[in-house]
């Protein structure tokens, strides 16, 4: 599913672990979505990081582009479920390809996921997705959470 | 004058200010030489790399103008867009950077290029109908981005008055 490389960073490189063609924002919308990227590949392989006190390094490089919709939808569920507090240090987002990826992920998705957990605006789901990991109360729980809409 | 500078312009037969004047013809050679070998070989290949960042950057616009204006008229399709910004996003990013290493000048047309990008990658209506031939951007979105698109265009046109002012690094 992910690659582990060295003994304290897993990684996932998009264009060889998940699709060289991403997609759009949500599962209903296109094939390889964000939202489908966020729960069959990005949730476990963070949460697992998150349990060996290890880094994950997410390679954006080599696929044929992104829409800025899958990088926040996918980066966002993130911060909602796991807080920026949990996800930004331990966290590494390779782009050199494109950059402003990057910047746009770490200074504007992770502050605007983090004000939408805060306020209780939950991330829309458009297919049923099976149990994912959330940070709740100090711990990590599987459950779904939000149920397809 | 000393009488051995005397008996030497006397011994050749020519007069000091002869001599002066033919130093003075001389050095006027050289530096003419100097001038339209190494002055002029440097201007001409400064004048050629400006023509070049000038010409991909009326390239860069032009490129852009076509991809807006098929993009105002529905026609593109919506799962090619992220790999044009894609190829876009490169061709600017090395533009720009040996814009940085060449000369003194810092544009900043990926920023522009960037904004445009996220407004139309992750607008609604490209989402919505990413799985069609095509998509239609909401007067909102673009009213924002004939704003950017200006900006844009904007920076071009300046970015061509600082290549032609600048000087080597």
């Amino acid at each position: 599913m992910f690659r582990e490389m060295e003994s304290q960073v897993n990684k996932i490189k998009i264009k060889n672990d998940y699709n060289e063609y991403t997609g759009p924002r949500y599962c209903n919308q296109g094939a390889a979505s964000g939202e489908d990227f966020y729960h069959t590949m990005l949730n476990d392989a963070f949460s697992l990081v998150y349990r060996e006190g290890k880094m994950l390094e997410i390679d954006l490089d080599d696929t044929a582009g992104y829409l800025s919709s899958f990088l926040d939808e996918a980066f966002g569920n993130l911060i909602f479920d796991f807080t920026v507090e949990i996800v930004k240090p331990r966290i590494k987002i390779i782009s050199t390809q494109e950059p402003d990826w990057e910047a746009m992920i770490i200074n504007d998705v992770f502050q605007d996921w983090e004000n939408r957990r805060v306020s209780n605006n939950f991330p829309k789901k458009t297919e049923k997705h099976q149990e994912w990991f959330r940070y709740v109360n100090g711990q990590l729980t599987k459950n779904v959470w939000i149920q397809q809409q | 004058m000393d009488t051995t500078a005397v008996s030497v312009v006397h011994y050749s037969g020519l007069q000091l200010s002869n001599i002066i004047a033919i130093i003075n013809i001389l050095v006027t050679i050289g530096i003419a030489v100097w001038i339209s070998i190494f002055v002029n070989r440097n201007f001409t290949t400064l004048r050629a790399v400006k023509e070049y960042f000038i010409t991909e950057d009326q390239g860069i616009r032009d490129q852009y103008n076509i991809f807006l204006e098929t993009v105002y008229n529905n026609k593109f399709k919506p799962n090619e867009v992220q790999e044009w910004f894609k190829i876009m996003t490169i061709r600017i990013d090395v533009f720009e950077e040996f814009l940085k290493k060449e000369f003194k000048v810092h544009p900043k047309l990926l920023k522009h290029h960037n904004k445009i990008k996220v407004l139309i990658t992750g607008s609604e209506e490209l989402n919505a109908n990413y799985k069609s031939e095509t998509f239609a951007l909401l007067t909102e979105t673009r009213t924002e981005l004939h704003k950017i698109h200006k900006d844009f265009n904007s920076c071009q046109t300046k970015l061509v008055i600082d290549i032609n002012k600048a000087s080597r690094k």
